[in-house]
């Protein structure tokens, strides 16, 4: 059964949609790469920058590659490039 | 190795900071300490209201922890502190506060200068300037990325 997951945008993400998007999840999760695929889908002005190639992702607070599996449940952030300092 | 990191959404004072870290060390014989402060303008020369710094969960501090630990094992210092403001900072508000403390004073200068780089291109943070025509997100630059290939 499909559930909702909450996607955390940060940063500039944030300007089109505001701090966080929802998607509809399978049970078997997705991988980070889909997960952007299925954000711009439904979110399309997002679309452009998740399209730039540096757009990380977060998941329960560790940074993980294109190929990680996002789960029901899990916490998912998008992170645009930072800056500190 | 002491490594101390901190974010806060308050105002500091460096020289408090630095006094306190001075306090904390041991008989090394150098101390580095470096303070970023809020601009008070843009690139273009308007005048800036506010700088905002947002930050993420636990993967700040994580971020941050990272890049004190692998300064700690390239230089030979004996302690950091390194302090990174996150919330809405004032012009020549400090942002960011970095120390270092070695026996002698290379490894002190390395290891801040490396730190700043690293805090500048890897520290979980994004930085928003808000000024009179609206606001602008601010990423590293070349000028950013190239400091930081440097080690």
């Amino acid at each position: 059964m499909n559930q909702s997951l909450n996607v955390e945008l940060c940063g500039k993400l944030a300007d089109s949609y505001g701090g966080s998007v929802t998607l509809d999840i399978s049970p078997s999760g997705l991988p980070v790469r889909e997960l952007f695929e299925a954000v711009s889908s439904a979110y399309p002005l997002l679309a452009p920058i998740l399209a730039g190639g540096r757009i990380r992702a977060c998941v329960n607070e560790t940074i993980v590659p294109d190929d990680a599996i996002i789960r029901q449940g899990d916490t998912a952030a998008l992170f645009p490039p930072v800056s500190g300092g | 190795m002491t490594a101390f990191v901190e974010v806060k959404q308050e105002v500091f004072d460096p020289s408090v900071c630095l006094s306190q870290f001075t306090g904390r060390i041991g008989d090394e014989g150098a101390v580095v300490s470096f303070t970023g402060r809020a601009r008070g303008q843009t690139k273009d020369g308007l005048p800036i209201n506010a700088l905002v710094l947002e930050s993420y969960r636990g993967v700040t501090l994580a971020s941050m922890q990272q890049i004190a630990a692998d300064a700690h094992a390239k230089f030979a210092i004996t302690a950091s502190h390194v302090i990174h403001r996150a919330g809405r900072i004032k012009p020549l508000e400090a942002i960011v506060f970095v120390a270092t403390a070695s026996p002698h004073r290379r490894a002190a200068f390395e290891a801040a200068d490396y730190l700043m780089d690293r805090l500048k291109t890897e520290a979980v943070f994004w930085k928003r300037e808000e000024h009179a025509n609206g606001s602008a997100w601010i990423e590293p630059t070349d000028a950013d990325r190239s400091d930081v290939a440097r080690w």
